[in-house]
Formats: structure tokens, sequence, C-alpha cells
């Protein structure tokens, strides 16, 4: 059959049928009803980081969601019922390609409606100008460092003190310990990544302007398996107090081979890893007298935070840390709220925590100043197996303690 | 001020434990051209082994090198039937085996993190066991890293001496130098590849037991020491044995040294670039390996 106009007739007819079909896909569909929050993070399950993760960070989502489910879900303007929240969560190994990669994924591909931020500083830098660029607000509680202060983020809240404020609180501390007793040789050690770097650099300079004599400033990889070299050093300099910009993994090295070597300064500072309920645990009374940055005295901290604690055992047989844990767990308190007040709207809710109050969290009531907490606990130290916060003197609990000497 | 020789002597405590690992891994390299990437993994479990058993029992670290060499051996056996064998029987070169059981033993490396993760999650163990200071010649030492040290230079003498005078060390020797004569006299290949395969993984165990009186405890602290092995292993002669000891015993000397003349933070650097100036002079080498 070679009629040319049955040919061009067919031809035609098909056509239509095409353009018809496909201008029925393109009809919008009818919106499926919402029927969870879907909430994405990455966080560091694995790797250097995962100690840190574990101690302080993602054990809170976990409690948090639990919490809210259990009441029905959350609450959300503008939908009459009760919305359960559903995780969507990867593992960046404490890499950072990987945490970068997968959080944008999280956002343009698994489409979840908020994130929660990865673990530590570097990690935070990397992922806080994409929360920026797709407009998803952001609660950092690990997160201390210069450059993140000067982006500017509208959407990046900080959790943790500024770098100017955890630098102020250490010279503090060291001010005070020097008011007690003489006290002039200091030694700044920091561990090579975003954290150590910046708040060394900050600190620094502030520690020799308030008279300090500044005998070793040195650094060290992150998974350094050995540092007595350094101790050794500090020990024949005659150091009275180590400032030790550190993080978990390195501020249990210090303080085991610091007991080995029987090394005694008034004060050490270890600035992430104190905190931890497995730091106590793996040194016992030998913890008291050391001092870390942030901390949180839950026993001084009223009933929610005795609850808080009580429930973080419950579920997962360890106390959340004296550092960050509550001011994750009262974040997603103060989230909780602004879902309630805004809805799921993102540009609503970054509105929201950058202007408003949320009281009744573990932490008091919750407030950000220029997206940053205010005010923080920034120094701390262990007392007779409590955790008291030093510095600043408006949230101190206690005046702090010689570090008494190492007990085998 | 820190005498050299107190930086010095640090280093060769460090060499001797490097030693052992590398010792374990070349062993597994030289005869059957297996790359193990989990190396440092079987380190990490005979760490945990000697922390679990002293916090448990209350057993001291150097009676559980006695339970721990064994286990991991076993543990050797079971992963040579399993996985290695298969390996080699799919492998049809010996450079088809060398990617293989690189990619293998990555995979492998990742299995047993997270199941140790798993099993005792990530919090840092740490025990103290004989944290004695002992001083001579104007240098102070923890006595657990003097006896690390001692006991690292025991197993890896005993190590070199069964490979040189033993019947079954000559047999893995011969293997090396040249499989298919070696099978005409009669050696048992796959026998004797198992049995040098488990005992590669016993010397990683023993080495993560000693390392545990040093050292914190985490299910990741095996990979720094695998990389540390691969160095050492090129460093001192692949299938060189004697050459791994003094190889290993000459990186934790430099690393120290170089440490204490420079910056902590450039440990690798100059780890690196001892093993980059080593191999420009020496390319198979200091001992020139097989």
């Amino acid at each position: 059959m070679g009629n040319p106009r049955n040919r061009v007739l067919l031809t035609a007819v098909v056509v239509v049928a095409l353009l018809a079909l496909l201008a029925s896909a393109c009809q919008p569909a009818k919106p499926a009803e919402k029927q969870s929050v879907r909430i994405g993070f990455v966080t560091s399950k694995t790797g250097p980081y995962a100690e840190g993760d574990k101690a302080t960070q993602s054990p809170n989502y976990y409690l948090w969601r639990d919490q809210v489910n259990a009441k029905g879900g959350l609450e959300v303007k503008g939908v009459g019922k009760r919305l359960p929240v559903e995780f969507v969560e990867y593992d960046d190994k404490s890499d950072m390609e990987t945490v970068v990669r997968l959080f944008e994924k999280l956002i343009t591909d698994d489409k979840v409606d908020l994130v929660l931020p990865p673990w530590g500083t570097a990690h935070n830098v990397a992922v806080a100008p994409i929360a920026d660029k797709y407009g998803y607000p952001i609660m950092g509680g690990t997160a201390i460092a210069l450059t993140l202060e000067k982006m500017n983020s509208k959407h990046f809240f900080g959790l943790a003190p500024k770098i100017a404020d955890i630098s102020q609180g250490l010279v503090d501390m060291l001010l005070a310990a020097k008011a007690q007793a003489p006290l002039s040789k200091v030694a700044l050690v920091n561990v090579a990544d975003t954290f150590g770097i910046e708040v060394a650099q900050f600190a620094g300079p502030k520690i020799k302007a308030a008279g300090f004599d500044m005998v070793i400033e040195k650094s060290y990889p992150l998974g350094v398996a050995d540092l007595s070299p350094l101790l050794k050093e500090a020990m024949s300099k005659g150091v009275e107090a180590w400032v030790g910009i550190a993080y978990p993994p390195d501020s249990f090295l210090i303080t085991k081979q610091a007991m080995e070597l029987n090394f005694n300064p008034r004060v050490m500072y270890l600035a992430v890893g104190p905190q931890f309920a497995a730091y106590k645990q793996a040194f016992g009374a030998n913890a008291d007298g050391i001092f870390g940055s942030i901390f949180w005295a839950p026993h001084k901290a009223g009933p929610k935070a005795k609850e808080y604690l009580d429930a973080h055992v419950k579920a997962f047989g360890y106390e959340p840390d004296r550092g960050a844990s509550a001011y994750f767990f009262a974040s997603l308190q103060a989230l909780e709220q602004a879902i309630g007040r805004v809805g799921l709207d993102r540009d609503k809710i970054t509105q929201e925590l950058a202007t408003k109050e949320f009281p009744n969290t573990v932490v008091g009531t919750l407030k950000f100043k220029n997206n940053w907490i205010t005010p923080v606990a920034t120094t701390g130290q262990w007392q007779k197996g409590q955790s008291e916060v030093i510095t600043p003197k408006e949230a101190a609990t206690a005046t702090l303690i010689t570090k008494p000497s190492w007990t085998k | 001020m820190q005498s050299i020789f107190d930086i010095a002597v640090g280093g060769l405590i460090f060499g001797g434990l490097y030693a052992v690992i590398a010792m374990g891994l070349n062993l597994q390299y030289g005869l059957m051209h297996i790359l193990n990437l989990g190396h440092g993994e079987f380190l990490m479990l005979g760490a945990y082994l000697t922390f679990w058993v002293y916090a448990l029992l209350g057993l001291s670290p150097v009676l559980s090198l006695f339970l721990s060499g064994p286990t991991m051996f076993g543990i050797g056996l079971l992963v040579h039937r399993t996985l290695i064998s298969w390996l080699v029987r799919k492998s049809e070169t010996a450079e088809a085996l060398e990617n293989n059981s690189l990619l293998v033993s990555l995979g492998l490396m990742f299995v047993i993190q997270n199941l140790a993760l798993m099993a005792w999650g990530s919090n840092i163990r740490t025990y103290t066991y004989l944290d004695q200071q002992l001083g001579f010649l104007g240098a102070t030492f923890t006595a657990n890293r003097l006896l690390a040290f001692s006991l690292a230079i025991v197993i890896g003498l005993a190590t070199y001496f069964f490979l040189q005078r033993a019947r079954l060390g000559k047999a893995v020797r011969a293997l090396m130098q040249d499989q298919v004569m070696a099978q005409t006299v009669g050696i048992k290949t796959v026998q004797v590849h198992a049995l040098t395969f488990a005992f590669g993984v016993a010397l990683a165990g023993l080495a993560g037991s000693l390392v545990s009186m040093i050292v914190p405890l985490s299910p990741f602290m095996g990979l720094p020491f695998t990389i540390i092995a691969f160095i050492v292993i090129i460093l001192g002669g692949l299938g060189n044995i004697l050459g791994s000891l003094i190889g290993g015993l000459m990186l934790g000397l430099v690393e120290k040294l170089g440490i204490y003349f420079t910056a902590p933070d450039l440990g690798y650097v100059i780890i690196y670039g001892f093993f980059i100036i080593v191999l420009l002079f020496w390319p198979k080498g200091i001992l020139k390996g097989y």
C-alpha cells in the first residue's frame, strides 16, 4: 500500500495521538497528602569522628524522634493532624567529600523537608553553603570556626560558642587559675583539623597578651597514635597549664599518656572529649579537675535537664555528654515549636528561629542572636564527679579547682 | 631539655611494633602475592582481645599474648580457607591475584571494622598496665613500652630464626624463591600457604596486643597501622623478613627523630618523605626483596 496520502494521514494521526498522550501526562497530578515530616541528615557513623558523633549528636536525634512519635508526631501549623517524623540518614565515614555529596543528595534527590547538621566543625563549614543555596535552616552544635561566623549565613544557626567566646573563656579560666596561685608557663597544643587550627590561631595571641609565657605552641595530625614526646617536652619545660585544642581520640590519648608519665599540670584543658560519658567511664576519679569547652551542668539546670538525662540513659545506656548534647536536643525542641507555629515552610521556619524565643527546652529558653545562640557556657570542669560550668561568669555554676594529682 | 637519646629510644620502641606488624604482612605478600589491606584490622582484633581479657578477667596483657596469638592464628586459617583460597583459585596470574586480593581485602577491612563497631561501639577504650616510669642513662620510659618493645623484638627474631632454621620455615622460603621447584621437591604448597597466611594474621594480632598497652583502642585504629606496614615492607624489601625488622626499626627512629626536629604535625610528611628518598636510591628496598 504505497498511497502517499494514506501515509501522510497515518503519520498525522500518530503524531496527534502522541501529543495527546504527552499533554495528558503533563497535567499536574493531584498532590499526594503529606503523611510524615521527612528530616534528613548525614553523620559520621564510622571513622575518626564516630566517637564524637555518638557521644554528642545523633543519639539526640533518635531520642527526639521517638519522643515526638510517641505523641503521634509533630504538630504542623496548617495541617489538621499530627505528622510523624521520618528520618533519611547516611554515613559520611568522617570523610569530607562524602558528607558534601550526601548532604546535597538529601536536598536535591531525596527532597527532604528539613535537614539536621553533620558532626564536627569541618563538616559543618562544608555544608553550610549548601544549606544556604537551597534555603534549608540548619542548627549546628559541633561547629566552632571563624570561617563559619564570617560566612554570615542566613540559614546556619550556631549552637556552640563563637571562636572569640571560646578563646575568651579559655583565657578567663587561665586568669582565674593565676589569681588562685601564680601560673605562667602555658603549652598550647592543637589538633590539625579546622576546629583545632582556628581556635589555636585565635586563642594563642590572647593568651600571650594576658601575660602568660607560651613555652610550647605545636600541632599534631588527627588520629595521631603517640603524643608522649610532646608531653615529655611539656614536663621538661615545667608547663603549668596544658591547653589542648583536642578532639576525642587525642584527648583520650593525652589523658592516658599524661597519667603514665605522671605529668600533673595545674590546668589541663582538653577542648572536646572530657564532656563525654565515655571519658568519665575511662578515667573515673582522674577526670576530676580536667577542663573542657562548652560544658553543661545538668544537676543545676532544672528538672527538664534531669528528665532528659534519664531518658537518654534509658534509651542508650549512657549519659549525654556534658557539652553539645543538651544543646542539640534543645534545638530539636525549638524546631518542634517552630513547626507548630509556622508550619513546614522553610523560609518561615528560618525566620522564626532567627527572631523568636523557645521556652521550656532542656537548656532553659533557647534564643539566637544574629544566628548564634546566646548565652552559652564556654568552659567547664569536672569536680567531684559532677560537671560544672566555669566561664562565662554569668553562666558559671562553680569556681575552678586545681587539678588533683593522678591517682593510680 | 629532652635528650636525643630519649627520643631515639622512643622511636625504636615504636619501630619494634612496626616491625612485627610488617613481618606478618610481608609473609603474606612475599609468599603468596596477597595484598592484605585488612591487616591492621587483625591488629585491632588482637588489641580488643587483650583489652577485654584484662578488663573482664584481670589477665595480664603478657599472658594474653598466649591467647591472642593462637586465636588470631585460627581466624587466619579460617579466612584463608574461605576467602583466600577461593581468590587464589580464581586468579590466573600473580598480578591478577595481587589486584583481586587488594579489592577483596578492602572489603574485608570494612566488614571487620563495622563488626567491631557493632559489637563494641565507637567508644574509645583504654586501660593502664605497668605504667611505672623506669629511668636509665638520662631517659625515662614507661614500663609497658619497654615491655612491648622487648616482646616485639623477641617475636621478630623468633620469626626470623623460624624461617631460617625450622623445616617449615625453610619450606616457606623455598616457596617464596621458586614455587615450581619447591613443589617438585615435595613441599605441600596449599598447606604451607594456609599456615603462612594464618601466621601473618597471628603476628598482626600479637602486635595489636602489645600496642593496646600503649594507645587507646577504637574500631578504626587499624588502618594507620596497615599503611605503616605497607610502607615498611616495601622499604625493607618485599619478601625479605629481616628487611621488615630493620625497616620497621628505622622507620620508627626516623619518624620520632624527625618530629622532634621539626613539628608533630609533619609526622606523615616525614614518614612518606623518608619512604620516597629510600626508594629513589634503593628501588627494591633496603635489603632488596625478591
